[in-house]
């Protein structure tokens, strides 16, 4: 060909090839588009169960397991996978009610004091025998080496026998059996004769399964433990996968590959439903979201949130309901203020802030903003499910009784610089999680005058948040939780929202499994349908 | 030679030592991780009492100066987030995207050279005008969502390959194949265009007029002096691809050192990312090294000493 025609119809391929890819982009929705996937059907559980555990359950999730070694930095994130291969004292059972764990009872005999009645006959993967020994053993190491200071309030334990332990605080401390939750116990003898890094290695504890292998960032491998003191688990093999994609996780879930996924995108349910041999299944989580409010913030309307009354405006002003009905796809249960429904105390008389704009335009008059003002909300990008959206939904309900805001997606990282530099915006999305299932630990680390998380506290607050923490008396404290509540949706230093729900993808081979609130998977009574 | 390679050594150490300040000097700025690791939210007394665990409440000269220790004995101290020595999970997770990177260049070279020759030995026909097309496609087309589209072709539908994870050699195809999209673009391109201008040059036609044949010219005469261009974009690429494995190895679940480096940056890990600094740019440096060694073979006219 000659030059120019070369040149011309060179630059019609390169223009076809353009237009493809487009093409290929544009039609991705529909490449994803599930079709029929053929999977063998379920068929019922066997009635006769096998004396040998047998089958092997993959699970995966979008983050590796942080520590081991359960003593150095508390993650809860981490917490589902250590009560695999370990127990702890106490338990949180499936409704996250307070259950016994390796200790059958417990008492507290003064209010720093705690007696703890030990389990007999339980012993560690190695033959290592479950004694008080063992948990002082443990307990002394947590107060030596875990940074975190969840377990702040211990001072020691104390062997009064074999199977009796005397735990002491510093203070009195209502929440130490919700705490112990979280010390899981590994064997000391073990631990002592190997060090930190090698148990890390290869941890040893008295859990439902014992550790086989692990690949960092990639998988663990488990097996029965069938000699468990809850009963011999039913599955042979458990693997622990780690896949940060949702959309991969959600091809190795229909591919076959693994049988539970968690962190499912809402819009991927319907997905999953439709598919032969899977299912979407979720519980409302510990973790609520909510707007925090910085009263004071440089930024625009920092001034006018001073008001209480214009706090509560913002909250008449947003349609929370049509927000999880629209954005969220139903996935979210309303909360009145920033307690979960499934945590101790949790009071229901307590009732959201209805939906109401006019009587928000007339808070925001009586506060001398018939107007309205501009206001500047911070984001911080793909850290909440469907963050950004929400954000723009409220925006656009404040908008329409005069606060005109802008929205601004900023890096996690550099979100909370900003808030512990007090520069942050005056109204920023956020969520905590709740460690101890209990309705005064999430107040307490993010209103409390003390927390470094707080950009809002009051005396009266304060005054509440104090006594919860040291009311050993459980229908005392119960009263102080529903007050502390009340007076959170009063004084609205924040715009409350909903909790998530956690969403899972199953495989229905699985059988007996169902999703806990606090994100916990837990495998011990799970059978495989043949 | 030798005094050449240890000139070259000092002088990569400096780059080393200047990439971790500038590593360092960001993440002075860049947040706090002592508050990201509280996970109950504790007090200002616990926050401070985490920094103190962390070190970080020492004056920043002291800071700096632990830090240059640290690239000399490879030694960042533990990472915040795992409790781990931080050399030592960055230097467990390298190989892995090694592997990665290796691979995708070589699915890149093996194919994209030989195209790229064909291209310009056809120049004009149909072999060329498709070679183009194709690279064109690869340099567009963003590759995680490629990745995303194999994943569910092969291994969804087709069930042929694993979706995702690392432990056999049918892991390594999709992610591979992924990664090495872009790189093969380039390099048919280049390669296409060098050969064609080697072809041009005087030599060639003096050994065509010797009466050598073609394939022989293109072996001996035309592909060694266009390699030059290619070998130092395939070292270039090698940086590229360490670097930028990190998306792939998160839609694939590589358990690579990009993923770590990531998490690294969301966490403010301060002794894995300045770890990984150090590691990376190492690589890099070495990898210039040897490509700069490699020009004195291909074309021993070059002097680099």
């Amino acid at each position: 060909m000659s030059g120019m025609k070369s040149f011309r119809f060179s630059m019609m391929v390169r223009s076809a090839a353009v237009g493809l890819v487009l093409l290929m982009v544009a039609c991705a929705p529909l490449a994803s588009a599930p079709t029929e996937t053929p999977r063998p059907a379920a068929a019922t559980p066997s009635t006769a169960v096998a004396a040998a555990p047998s089958g092997k359950v993959v699970i995966a999730r979008s983050g590796d397991i942080n520590q081991m070694d359960p003593h150095i930095t508390f993650w809860f994130s981490d917490g589902g996978f250590h009560l695999t291969l370990f127990d702890a004292l106490v338990h949180r059972d499936n409704d996250l009610s307070l259950k016994p764990g390796l200790a059958e009872s417990w008492r507290n005999q003064a209010p720093t004091e705690w007696v703890f009645t030990l389990r007999s006959g339980v012993a560690f993967h190695n033959g290592e025998p479950f004694d008080a020994s063992a948990v002082k053993s443990n307990i002394d190491d947590t107060m030596k080496r875990q940074k975190d200071p969840m377990f702040g309030t211990l001072s020691g334990a104390e062997v009064v026998n074999e199977r009796t332990v005397k735990i002491t605080t510093k203070a009195a401390d209502p929440l130490l059996p919700a705490r112990l939750t979280n010390l899981v116990m590994y064997a000391p003898k073990y631990f002592a004769q190997v060090g930190p890094e090698e148990f890390a290695k290869k941890p040893i504890g008295t859990g439902a399964f014992k550790f086989v292998e692990r690949v960092k960032d990639s998988h663990v491998k488990l097996e029965a433990n069938t000699t468990y003191w809850r009963g011999s688990p039913k599955i042979k093999e458990l693997i622990w996968r780690v896949i940060p994609e949702a959309s991969t996780r959600l091809s190795a879930l229909r591919a076959g590959e693994v049988d539970v996924i968690s962190g499912l995108p809402n819009e991927s349910a319907d997905t999953v439903n439709k598919t032969q041999g899977l299912k979407a299944i979720g519980a409302p989580s510990t973790r609520p979201q909510f707007v925090m409010m910085f009263p004071g913030s440089p930024e625009a309307g920092g001034q006018a949130i001073k008001d209480v009354r214009v706090r509560q405006a913002i909250n008449y002003a947003t349609n929370v309901d049509s927000i999880i009905a629209n954005i969220l796809g139903g996935r979210a249960t309303r909360i009145a203020g920033i307690t979960p429904t499934s945590l101790d105390g949790y009071d229901a008389s307590v009732k959201p802030y209805p939906y109401d704009p006019a009587k928000a335009k007339q808070l925001l008059a009586e506060a001398g903003f018939a107007s309205g003002f501009d206001l500047t909300m911070f984001v911080p990008s793909g850290r909440y499910i469907k963050g950004e959206d929400v954000t723009q939904a409220i925006a656009a309900d404040l908008g329409k009784v005069g606060i005109k805001v802008q929205v601004r997606p900023i890096e996690s990282g550099t979100l909370f610089k900003l808030r512990d530099d007090r520069k942050i915006a005056p109204l920023f999305l956020f969520a905590w999680g709740s460690n101890l299932g209990d309705a005064g630990e999430i107040p307490l680390a993010v209103l409390h005058s003390t927390s470094t998380n707080a950009v809002y506290s009051s005396p009266a607050l304060d005054g509440l948040l104090n006594e919860a923490g040291t009311t050993i008396d459980a229908a005392a404290r119960k009263q102080t939780l529903s007050k502390l509540q009340q007076q959170v949706k009063d004084e609205a230093p924040f715009l409350f929202l909903y909790t998530n729900e956690e969403l899972y993808g199953v495989s229905t081979k699985l059988v007996g499994w169902n999703p806990r609130p606090d994100d916990r998977i837990l495998m011990w009574d799970v059978t495989l349908a043949k | 030679m030798l005094p050449y390679i240890a000139r070259r050594l000092i002088g990569a150490l400096v780059v080393i030592v200047l990439a971790g300040t500038v590593v360092f000097g960001i993440l002075q700025i860049a947040g706090d991780p002592a508050s990201l690791l509280l996970s109950s939210g504790g007090s200002q007394d616990d926050l401070a009492r985490m920094r103190a665990e962390l070190g970080l409440d020492q004056p920043l000269p002291q800071r700096y100066g632990r830090f240059l220790l640290g690239v000399v004995t490879l030694d960042m101290g533990d990472s915040y987030r795992y409790g781990e020595p931080a050399f030592g999970l960055v230097l467990e997770r390298l190989p892995a995207t090694l592997v990665l990177a290796l691979a995708a260049l070589a699915i890149a070279v093996v194919i994209g050279v030989p195209l790229g020759v064909v291209a310009a030995a056809n120049e004009d026909s149909i072999a060329d005008i498709a070679s183009s097309f194709f690279a064109f496609l690869g340099q567009a087309a963003p590759n995680f969502w490629l990745g995303a589209m194999f994943i569910l072709l092969f291994s969804v539908q087709l069930g042929w390959l694993p979706t995702s994870g690392a432990g056999s050699p049918w892991h390594l195809v999709l992610p591979a194949a992924t990664l090495a999209l872009r790189p093969l673009a380039q390099l048919t391109r280049l390669t296409r265009s060098e050969v064609i201008e080697t072809l041009c040059q005087e030599y060639v036609r003096t050994a065509h007029a010797k009466g050598l044949g073609p394939r022989l010219v293109l072996r001996r005469h035309v592909l060694r002096n266009a390699a030059i261009p290619i070998v130092t974009l395939v070292g270039l690429d090698l940086g590229a691809l360490l670097g930028g494995a990190i998306v792939i190895e998160s839609v694939f679940a590589w358990p690579g050192s990009g993923r770590l480096l990531l998490q690294a940056i969301e966490h403010r890990d301060f002794p894995v990312l300045q770890a990984g600094v150090v590691v990376l740019a190492s690589t890099v440096v070495l990898i210039n090294l040897a490509v700069d060694l490699l020009y004195t073979w291909l074309n021993p006219r070059v002097r680099l000493f």
